[in-house]
């Protein structure tokens, strides 16, 4: 059963984990080898990397675990992996740390706010609609516009937090899956057993952080939609004259723009289809190559003719 | 033409895209949807539609209605121009004709729509023309009349047409001047034409912006477009300054082509790269965006001759040159490649010359090196030619026609055979040595699969091989203990040959031992007779060694003589001879012997021959 | 001599037994059922591996659209019989169909495709034992040598010595195996979280150069990685 998550405290620990991997390799190097053997031997990676490991140079020292590990050196691997997994688990520390959200946009309270704002926006287009009161219509209008907007913004902030958090996930799946490996490999490996429960407790409490952000989000979302739809009744409602000019909101939407069910492309203005013979076709396709990559030169004097031609005189 | 290949959600785009700079001036549309969709991903689409400006869709439609000019003589022509700020495709109806008063006669011109940029928005700006004349003069009212947009009504206002019997003193209609090169043209050949738009008074011209050419039956190349400002001669006749819009158009139907224009006029704005030359003022201020039109052309286009088409016709149209052709090596070894390029130069239409396909011969394999190379008028195709063998003296002739439109006849224009020195490479062995195989000796092999086997066929009783199974290994034993063997028993053998005394004693002691287990049975069965047969039978066995000598010849002396000499008159060698004494009697007395009290003999006699055998 | 016999026994009810699935399976394959053919021909191949009964698995498993079982079982059936066009056919057709190669092969794994192994085990024996008997039983019987038992004897050890690499061959080709099924993640390491180095297709071949456990280290073409047991397949077990 896992405790409530409390993110900042799972953080802390996964960060005390890193960091104690990192004193553990280097403690592990200083007994193996005093001085970084030079050499591209499975062990002489298996030592570059945990010395990069303990000066923090995460992507190098993946790099050279890796290979190690890739070794296939049955002695190594599980120590390989095992400061794989540590090295994975600071990554996505620090990529914890670069996605915190300075604007605090993506904060389930805030989505929460944003989704009662958008109920209350709705309420009032409805209200609105219903006193068919012009400075009314607009008021609610301009009120919508700008919680459409603020929830764009929102669902923009919160696509981007799912994002990064799905890129710490996957480094931390991938952490425990080395803790594991390790572990089996090396059945009496306890640390690594240890760190890989620890770090599989992290992806639990991120994934319930995950569920409820996107929960939020979901929620922000069909509200703003119900926003939008009370919106474009109350713009079909107003005159034309007395529509607030930029109203935002209205083209901005988060969703990409598709075809929706029952739209069908429109049909040409002019011109017909034509039937050409197959001759005719084989060499249109055979002589006519589209290309734009041979402009007209500028001004007359680059025009060559390799005849006189008949016609008229330019 | 344009219009159809622009319309519905795929137009749109690439409408959006020529207005937010991102593509050249339209042309040929299709070219734009075929070569952006193409080498764009999904992705990259998508980003370029969103970073499009935002299009101002809930601006008020502002509909304008005006004649050009408001004022003209009887029996001239004004354009009734409908100006709206929506999107094309929002106007859901219009009506067929227009409440015009009787005396003006309107026919349908051409539609356009442009965008304009204002407020970091893209403003849609819809015309459309109407061609008006008038016989009689007056004032003539166009009344407002109500259109659909997005299925809300518009209203039209009304504009007046003032028309005066004599000179009404303003400047004429501006209209469009459509020049082709040739009137006459064949299948593919492509032509020239020119998009002439006069200057006004005072030498005034304007830039034109979305220049379009409506019709069927030909396409434009987008890149074969220039403009330019410069003193030109009109078709009506005369000499003016004037904004030219040149392109280039191929037909690909055959009969009348019916050719028009249209264009906005964009006042100072300038849309592209564009050459002025000599002495014109350009209008300042904001410009006034007015959809002109030309009045359509005829083109007469003709099919190509079937007679008299060469080889190597691909569909060039125009008058071609080629230089000479150049080998990278004119001596080379077989399988060694050596490339072959050629320059062919004509006018603008070598754009449009396709590469001739590379020889496939058995003395050559060929293939084209890289794409053309386009350089002005001329075009560079490359190709690598393989010589397969050293039995050529000269690179195979590549067939290459096209079709003069200016003589009406096709004309050779292949790529000659050049002289080069093969030389025998090192695969030209086998080359030589390998036979032709007859036309039913390699057949194809059938592409499916096999029946069904009918039999299991050949079987084992497992898939591991033979040598790595256990039984195997063991079975490789054999004749390895069988020598072994073999060996021992003939060591064994010298070495009873070499001691024959060992010998003996080892073949008396098996004797021995199977004598007394017969006098152990005489024993218990109280059988004195074969008790002392048996007994002696013992003693002789164990004696015989010693002599040696056979043992039945061994009389009870010769026993008694291997007994030690203190023993010989003692107690065993009582038992001795009363054995014998026993077995003399039954074999030589008349009498039946008599054998009582010769069993009891037996412990003594057993030890006595146990001391004897060990003595062997 | 009972043992043999007792063995002779049950060799000839498993043939019986194997004869009789072989058979109801191709009763199933004429009647579409190949689900049910495949079953008897495995359950033949069980008892009484044969090269025709692996050629109709492989085309068995082949309509059930699992490429890798079927390349395996006629890569089985040439295995037992290199002569088995048919199975060599159908192989070629799989992987031109499945854009697959074949397995790299040495000149002395070649060279052990001539013949079947068991074949070549029995050659290799004969001509040893005959060099060895040539060479001993005159010394032992106190005999002289003649010359042909001398040239016997030059000629077994010639041919003892040109079947020395074929067994090679089939020492090394023993380890050639098949991937069974489609995506098969190639571990990085020989554990059940491993990480992935990529993914193989059915049908690939690979050589399984060491085993740790449940886990074999395949070697492809162009990867290598661990492969648990039901996911690779020897063509000699």
């Amino acid at each position: 059963m896992l405790k409530p998550f409390n993110h900042d405290c799972h953080r802390a620990a996964l960060g005390w984990i890193a960091w104690l991997c990192v004193l553990g390799a280097a403690a592990l190097r200083a007994e193996t080898s005093a001085p970084l053997p030079a050499g591209d031997s499975p062990r002489d990676w298996y030592n570059a990397g945990t010395a990069q490991l303990h000066a923090g140079k995460l992507p190098e020292a993946e790099e050279l675990l890796q290979n190690s590990v890739a070794s296939q050196v049955a002695a190594l691997q599980p120590l390989a992996l095992y400061n794989l997994g540590c090295v994975r688990v600071a990554q996505g520390v620090d990529l914890l740390k670069k996605s915190k959200d300075a604007t605090g946009r993506s904060d389930p309270a805030h989505v929460a706010t944003l989704t009662q704002l958008a109920g209350e926006a709705s309420r009032r287009i409805d209200e609105a609609m219903a006193s068919e009161n012009e400075q009314k219509m607009v008021a609610a209008y301009l009120l919508g516009g700008g919680v459409r907007r603020e929830i764009n913004a929102a669902t923009k902030a919160v696509r981007q937090a799912l994002e990064s958090k799905k890129d710490i996930l996957a480094k931390w799946q991938r952490a425990a899956a080395d803790f594991r490996s390790a572990a089996e490999l090396q059945a009496v490996d306890t640390n690594a057993t240890y760190n890989a429960a620890a770090t599989e407790r992290a992806i639990a409490a991120l994934i319930d952080k995950l569920n409820q952000l996107q929960q939020a989000g979901l929620k922000m979302n069909g509200a703003g939609k119900q926003l939008g739809e009370k919106m474009k009744q109350l713009r079909g409602t107003m005159p034309m004259p007395n529509m607030p000019p930029g109203v935002p909101g209205d083209d901005d939407d988060q969703e990409l723009p598709g075809l929706q069910p029952g739209e069908q492309e429109g049909a040409g203005k002019s011109g017909e289809e034509m039937k050409i013979s197959p001759e005719q076709a084989e060499q249109l396709l055979a002589g006519f190559k589209l290309s734009g990559e041979h402009r007209l030169p500028l001004g007359d004097d680059g025009t060559a003719k390799p005849k006189d031609r008949k016609g008229k005189d330019w | 033409m344009s219009g159809s290949w622009l319309g519905g959600r795929a137009g749109s785009l690439v409408r959006m895209m020529v207005v937010a700079g991102l593509l050249g001036p339209v042309g040929l549309v299709g070219s734009v949807r075929a070569q952006s969709f193409d080498k764009m991903t999904g992705d990259q689409l998508m980003s370029l539609m969103l970073s499009a400006p935002r299009l101002a869709t809930d601006q008020p439609v502002d509909p304008a209605a005006t004649f050009d000019p408001p004022v003209i003589s009887a029996g001239t022509k004004a354009m009734y121009r409908v100006t709206l700020h929506t999107l094309d495709e929002a106007i859901t109806r219009w009506p067929d004709t227009l409440p015009a008063p009787p005396p003006l006669d309107m026919v349908r011109g051409a539609q356009g729509m442009m965008f304009i940029m204002g407020a970091g928005k893209m403003q849609p700006l819809t015309v459309v023309n109407y061609h008006v004349t008038a016989a009689t003069p007056g004032n003539y009212v166009m009344p407002a009349y109500t259109i659909e947009i997005y299925g809300r009504p518009v209203t039209i206002p009304e504009a007046r047409l003032q028309v005066v019997a004599g000179d009404p003193g303003l400047p004429p209609l501006r209209e469009l001047l459509l020049a082709p090169e040739q009137t006459n043209v064949y299948v593919g050949q492509s032509v020239r034409l020119r998009v002439l738009s006069p200057a006004g008074p005072n030498r005034s011209v304007q830039m034109l912006s979305q220049v379009q050419l409506n019709g069927d039956g030909f396409i434009t190349g987008k890149g074969d477009v220039r403009q330019q400002i410069t003193m030109a001669q009109l078709p009506g006749g005369g000499q003016s300054m004037a904004f030219i819009y040149d392109t280039r158009l191929t037909p690909f139907a055959q009969g009348p082509l019916k050719i028009s224009a249209q264009a906005f006029t964009a006042g100072n704005q300038f849309g592209g790269q564009i050459v002025i030359q000599g002495g014109v003022t350009i209008p300042g201020g904001a410009p006034q965006f007015d959809l002109l039109e030309a009045d359509p052309v005829t083109l007469n286009v003709q099919p190509l001759p079937v007679a008299g088409r060469l080889p190597g016709f691909q569909g060039a149209v125009g008058s071609f040159l080629r230089d000479t052709p150049q080998l990278s090596a004119t001596n080379v070894t077989a399988g060694t490649p050596v490339k072959l390029s050629v320059t062919y130069r004509g006018g603008l239409e070598i754009a449009h010359l396709s590469m001739p396909p590379a020889p496939d011969t058995p003395a050559w394999q060929g293939f084209p090196t890289g794409n053309p190379i386009f350089a002005g008028n001329s075009v560079t195709f490359t190709y690598t030619l393989i010589p397969q063998t050293d039995q050529t003296a000269a690179t195979p002739e590549i067939p290459f026609s096209y079709f003069d439109p200016d003589i009406g006849q096709y004309q050779d224009l292949s790529i000659p055979a050049m002289p080069i020195k093969v030389l025998p490479g090192p695969a030209m062995g086998t080359n030589d040595c390998l036979p032709m195989l007859p036309a039913d000796s390699a057949p194809e092999k059938v592409r499916h699969l096999s029946a069904l086997a009918t039999t299991p066929g050949v079987a084992a009783s497992s898939l591991v091989p033979l040598q790595a199974r256990g039984w195997f290994v063991l079975v490789e034993l054999g004749p390895v203990l069988g020598l072994l063997g073999l060996w021992l028993a003939s060591r064994r053998r010298q070495f009873w040959e070499q001691h024959p005394d060992l010998r003996r004693r080892r073949e008396a002691r098996r004797a021995l031992m199977r004598e007394r287990q017969t006098l152990q049975h005489a024993a218990l069965a109280g059988d004195a007779r074969a008790f002392v047969s048996s007994g002696i039978q013992s003693l002789r066995l164990a004696c015989a060694p010693h002599f040696p000598a056979e043992p039945r010849a061994l009389v009870c002396g010769d026993v008694l003589q291997v007994l030690p000499p203190q023993e010989r008159d003692g107690e065993r060698g009582q038992i001795v001879r009363r054995l014998f004494q026993a077995i003399d009697a039954l074999e030589f007395a008349d009498t039946p012997a008599r054998f009582t009290g010769l069993l009891e003999l037996q412990p003594q006699l057993d030890q006595l021959l146990t001391e004897l055998e060990a003595r062997l | 001599m009972l043992l043999l016999l007792w063995g002779a026994h049950l060799r000839a009810d498993n043939y019986a037994a194997a004869e009789q699935s072989f058979q109801a399976g191709v009763k199933a394959y004429g009647s579409g059922d190949f689900s049910g053919a495949a079953r008897d021909f495995q359950e033949s191949a069980g008892k009484q591996p044969a090269a025709g009964t692996y050629q109709n698995l492989g085309n068995a498993e082949w309509q059930l659209g699992r490429m890798g079982p079927a390349i395996l079982a006629w890569e089985r059936a040439l295995w037992l019989s290199p002569g088995a066009t048919e199975a060599r056919d159908n192989l070629e057709f799989a992987r031109t169909t499945g854009q697959l190669e074949a397995p790299e092969l040495a000149w002395y794994e070649v060279v052990s495709t001539w013949i079947p192994s068991g074949w070549w085990a029995v050659l290799t024996a004969f001509s040893l034992w005959l060099v060895a008997d040539l060479l001993a039983l005159p010394g032992i019987f106190q005999r002289r040598r003649t010359g042909w038992q001398q040239s016997l004897a030059a000629l077994g050890l010639t041919l003892f010595l040109l079947t020395l690499p074929a067994h090679y061959g089939w020492h090394t080709r023993s380890r050639i195996g098949i991937v069974l099924e489609a995506n098969t993640p190639l571990r990085l390491t020989p554990t059940e979280q491993a990480q992935e180095v990529t993914r193989v297709g059915a049908g690939e071949p690979g050589r399984c150069e060491r085993t740790l456990g449940d886990y074999c280290y395949i070697r492809f073409r162009n990867a290598a990685g661990w492969l648990t047991r039901e996911e690779f397949a020897l063509v000699a077990q």
